[in-house]
């Protein structure tokens, strides 16, 4: 009986560690810890343009994705989604267990089509913008150099 | 500027886009013209077109088109309404406008689009606005809507709120007219009416909202511009131009995305379009709200951008060429396939127009006035000398005027269907128009251009000519099918009578034969079909064995039960030489009954084939199929007979059999008359010999005469043979009878003849009065039967027989 036991409880955490792996190898791997932007540069090579925001943040552009760097670090990452994360339904599949909220971005009294939203996942820190007038996931969004919500209220 | 790749040339469509797409595809074009016996005297201009009789017209004109008259054949209703029986087209906008149809109001008195619409709209029932959403509906697939909502908006105000007005109707039927029709059928697409008097709280200035899911709204102050713009977004949505780099490098449109040091997501696009490589952005022309400032539109993001300037591309579009030349090549180039809508652009499609028509048909106005019975060397030269006239700017030869009056006849037809079918056609040719000397430059350019080409065409049409005389596709059709390889042996067939006809015309090109005999080859396409439909054809019309042997039989039947032969022994038959053969007058009954029945029989399986040739073949073929189906039918209608022949042989070899069980001693009487029939062959071959003789010697009494002796010693009549001759013939006991009663009668008149020519005298008189009394006795013996000999052929056995007594 105790032996039965055991192996269940074996097989049961290979499986969550097996949904854990899972989800965690979605994110780049460069998002495990800090990033130095020069660690980008030395794996993708110069970037093809820079971009820098009115509080002097550096952005830096690839072919299909953007560095945010603070200082040296990279702050957001920023990239093109691929196959079906195109598609709002993705997404909500993804996180229908999740908690995330959505805003609208890029409000112009003028415009007189649908809207674009910034969606954020608390959980698992996953963000995305989309478009509701063409119905498209225009950017996939990641916040690196994490520090935990609660220090970065601190912070504030 | 190198084109690249659209969105729409790769990616996967979704099911609702291939729909559409493949409805689009699958549609005929829509005419561009309209034939000019329909066009209407009263209308003479696209543009004036909006009016009830028109729009109908051109709702008929669709639904015939796209065959969307076909009655709808379930027992379905919508919403009261009956639909079994109703055109297609009807139903399709029945089903299709549920969801933009107000089912508030009672529409089960309407047997139409336009009735429906109209009712919900609270108008008559023959108001343009119904008509204009049925033909709206079917040019474009979009719906217009007559419902108390819209999309993502509330919707509480009463149904009359939503009503579009009619300038808001005629700007999306002057849209429908301008656009060029790859703005049709893009999608499944709703257009609403935002409320009277009412904005959403999100797009308070808005005119018109589009939204990628397939619906327009429009709103106050709609203007027709604002209505291009519209569905410039859905355009753009279903195509994805404005998130293209060949788009948005026009502008140096650039997404701009940072979080800035709040955490806070900053998301905006931002262009260079002022700065020098770029393009410019066009400002609005436009001011609503009065003294507020105008807004720049194209400027927030490249979606409104591309919608902006799209709108622009038709309704100002000098403008946007002379500010943003770089925009209007995109849009000329990458969207619009080179239409232009500035005066020069338009002026250069009514030139490409007119260019097309002399084209097109210079060849045979070429011909036409070269007239049908010019020699081919005469037309060459002909052509040579018109071409070297307008060389030389002499444009008064007679082949040259010829060709011109076609030309402007042909323009001028072109004209006024222009005119009809092309929204800004009236003002082009009001402003601008063909000017005559632009019509003979292009002429001319045409026909220096083609004169070669113009020389190998009128030798191509006498070409085919000849080989429509020469050939005949029935003819090689039936015979290639009985080969093994029937679409080989045609086109072989065929391209070697076609090389040799070709021989006589030099000004052929090789390429112009061979595309020839390509152009006709596909008819050997159709023998492999026909070789399959013979087989199919002959399984039709194949009559079982049973079938043939009964039909002789009843042909046999029908031919003996004749009512004055009542035993069977006087069956038709006659003995010859110890077997039994059929008396003409029976072979003739089944002849001609076998004949009739034939005919029948072809007359109903002539039917038969007609009805299998017009189910089973399409219908330009008929014709031809019909001849090739021909030959075979015939074939097998000999192998019927022959095999009915074989059938009525065995029949009445059967029937012979059958009657010579019951024979008696009366077939020694036909023996007799077989006899009979050869002594009569023999004496007619002496007649004529007779005949040949006396013709010289018709007045000579003497040489007459003198005849019977020379008739006599003729082999005609063997004379050693004649007792046996005599014998038979007489002979018997009928033929006896003829003997003996001529003889009595003949006796009793030489009485008291003391000479031959007494005696010759005596013959006629006493043949009479035997063939009176051997009649009455064949009667009384209830024989009767052919007569065994004329009266004449009587009298010249007895003259014979006087020339044999001695005086």
């Amino acid at each position: 009986m105790f032996f039965i036991t055991k192996c269940f409880s074996v097989i049961l955490l290979f499986f969550v560690a097996i949904g854990c792996i899972k989800k965690t190898s979605f994110r780049e791997d460069f998002q495990k810890g800090p990033l130095e932007f020069k660690n980008v540069i030395a794996k993708k090579g110069a970037p093809k343009s820079s971009y820098q925001t009115p509080e002097k943040q550096m952005i830096y552009h690839y072919d299909e994705e953007f560095f945010q760097v603070v200082d040296g670090e990279v702050s957001y990452y920023y990239r093109k989604p691929k196959d079906n994360e195109e598609t709002l339904q993705y997404w909500m599949n993804r996180w229908q267990n999740d908690v995330y909220e959505s805003t609208e971005v890029g409000k112009n009294s003028d415009s007189h089509i649908p809207s674009t939203l910034y969606y954020v996942n608390y959980d698992n820190n996953e963000r995305f913008i989309y478009n509701s007038a063409s119905r498209e996931v225009l950017q996939v969004i990641y916040k690196l150099n994490l520090k935990s919500d609660d220090d970065e209220a601190k912070d504030q | 500027m190198v084109r690249e790749q659209k969105p729409w040339e790769s990616r996967a469509l979704t099911e609702l886009e291939l729909k559409y797409s493949q409805i689009k595809h699958d549609l005929p074009p829509a005419t561009a013209t309209k034939s000019l016996s329909s066009i209407s005297r009263n209308v003479k201009c696209a543009k004036d077109r909006y009016t009830v009789e028109e729009i109908q017209k051109d709702t008929s004109r669709f639904l015939e088109e796209r065959k969307l008259l076909e009655p709808y054949s379930s027992q379905d209703q919508w919403r009261g309404i009956a639909l079994q029986g109703m055109p297609i087209g009807y139903v399709n906008y029945f089903l299709g406008a549920e969801d933009v149809l107000s089912p508030e109001l009672d529409v089960s008195h309407c047997q139409s689009p336009p009735c429906v619409f109209n009712t919900i709209y609270a108008r008559d029932p023959n108001n343009i606005a119904g008509h204009m959403a049925f033909l709206f509906f079917l040019k474009t697939g979009y719906f217009i809507s007559g419902i108390r909502e819209v999309p993502r908006y509330e919707t509480a105000q009463p149904l009359s709120s939503y009503y579009f007005h009619d300038n808001e109707l005629h700007f999306l039927w002057e849209w429908m007219m301008r656009v060029p029709d790859i703005f049709f059928y893009m999608r499944k697409l709703n257009i609403y009416r935002f409320a009277y008097e009412r904005r959403p709280a999100k797009f308070p200035n808005a005119r018109g909202i589009a939204n990628a899911d397939g619906w327009i709204i429009l709103l106050d102050g709609i203007y027709l511009e604002g209505v291009f713009h519209e569905f410039a977004h859905i355009f753009d949505f279903q195509n994805e131009f404005s998130s293209q780099d060949s788009f948005m490098n026009l502008s140096g449109w650039k997404e701009v995305t940072y979080h800035d040091s709040q955490g806070d997501l900053v998301y905006h696009w931002e262009h260079q379009g002022e700065q020098e490589g770029f393009a410019n952005f066009i400002t609005a022309s436009w001011n609503w709200n009065g003294n507020r400032k105008r807004p720049k539109w194209a400027e927030q993001n490249p979606v409104e951008d591309f919608a902006y300037h799209s709108a622009a591309y038709f309704e100002r579009p000098e403008e946007l060429r002379d500010k943003t030349p770089l925009k209007f090549n995109y849009f000329k180039e990458d969207v619009f396939q080179d239409r232009d809508y500035t005066n020069e652009g338009t002026k250069e499609f009514y030139t490409s127009k007119m260019s097309d028509l002399i084209e097109s048909n210079l060849e045979r106005w070429v011909s036409h006035c070269l007239g049908p019975s010019g020699s081919r060397k005469r037309n060459e030269t002909s052509i040579e000398k018109l071409i070297s006239d307008i060389g030389g700017q002499d444009f008064t030869g007679h082949l040259f005027s010829c060709i011109e009056r076609l030309v402007n006849q042909g323009l001028e037809k072109l004209k006024t269907e222009l005119q009809y079918n092309v929204f800004d056609a009236c003002d082009f040719f009001e402003t601008t128009g063909w000017k005559d000397d632009e019509k003979r430059n292009l002429l001319v350019a045409n026909l220096q251009s083609y004169e070669k080409v113009i020389k190998e065409n009128v030798a191509l049409n006498n070409f085919r000519n000849q080989l429509d005389k020469d050939f005949d596709a029935g003819d090689m059709v039936v015979i290639c099918l009985q080969e093994d390889k029937p679409e080989e042996c045609f086109y072989d067939n065929l391209r070697e009578l076609m090389e040799k006809i070709a021989q006589n015309y030099t000004s052929l090109q090789q390429e112009t034969l061979e595309s020839e005999i390509r152009s006709v080859s596909y008819e050997h396409s159709y023998a492999k079909s026909y070789s399959i439909a013979v087989n199919r054809t002959k399984n039709v019309f194949q009559i079982p064995r049973r079938e043939i042997r009964k039909a002789a039989e009843n042909l046999i039947s029908n031919c003996s039960d004749q009512s004055h032969l009542q035993i069977d022994e006087e069956a038709p038959v006659y003995y010859e030489n110890s077997t039994f053969s059929f008396k003409p007058w029976f072979l003739q009954c089944i002849n001609v009954n076998y004949e009739e029945r034939l005919r029948r029989f072809v007359d109903r399986k002539i039917r038969r084939l007609e009805e299998f040739v017009n189910y089973n073949i399409e219908s330009p073929l008929i014709p031809f199929a019909y001849e090739a189906y021909k030959n075979d039918f015939l074939n097998s209608i000999n192998v019927f007979v022959n095999q009915l022949a074989e059938e009525q042989s065995d029949i009445l070899e059967g029937r012979k059999n059958q009657i010579l069980a019951t024979t008696k001693a009366h077939f020694a009487n036909n023996q007799y008359w077989q006899l009979n029939e050869e002594f009569r062959d023999l004496l007619g071959t002496c007649r004529a010999k007779a005949r040949e003789v006396m013709s010289g010697m018709v007045n000579d009494r003497q040489y007459v005469l003198s005849f019977l002796p020379s008739f006599a010693s003729e082999v005609c009549v063997d004379l050693s043979e004649d007792e046996t001759y005599k014998n038979i013939f007489v002979g018997g006991q009928s033929g006896r009878a003829l003997e003996y009663f001529f003889m009595e009668e003949w006796n009793e008149a030489n009485k008291d003849c003391k000479s031959r020519w007494c005696r010759m005298r005596k013959i006629i008189p006493s043949a009479n009065r035997a063939m009176k009394r051997f009649s009455a006795y064949q009667r009384a013996q209830g024989f009767e039967g052919e007569r065994a000999l004329t009266l004449r052929d009587l009298i010249a056995w007895a003259r014979v027989r006087v020339e044999k007594i001695k005086d």
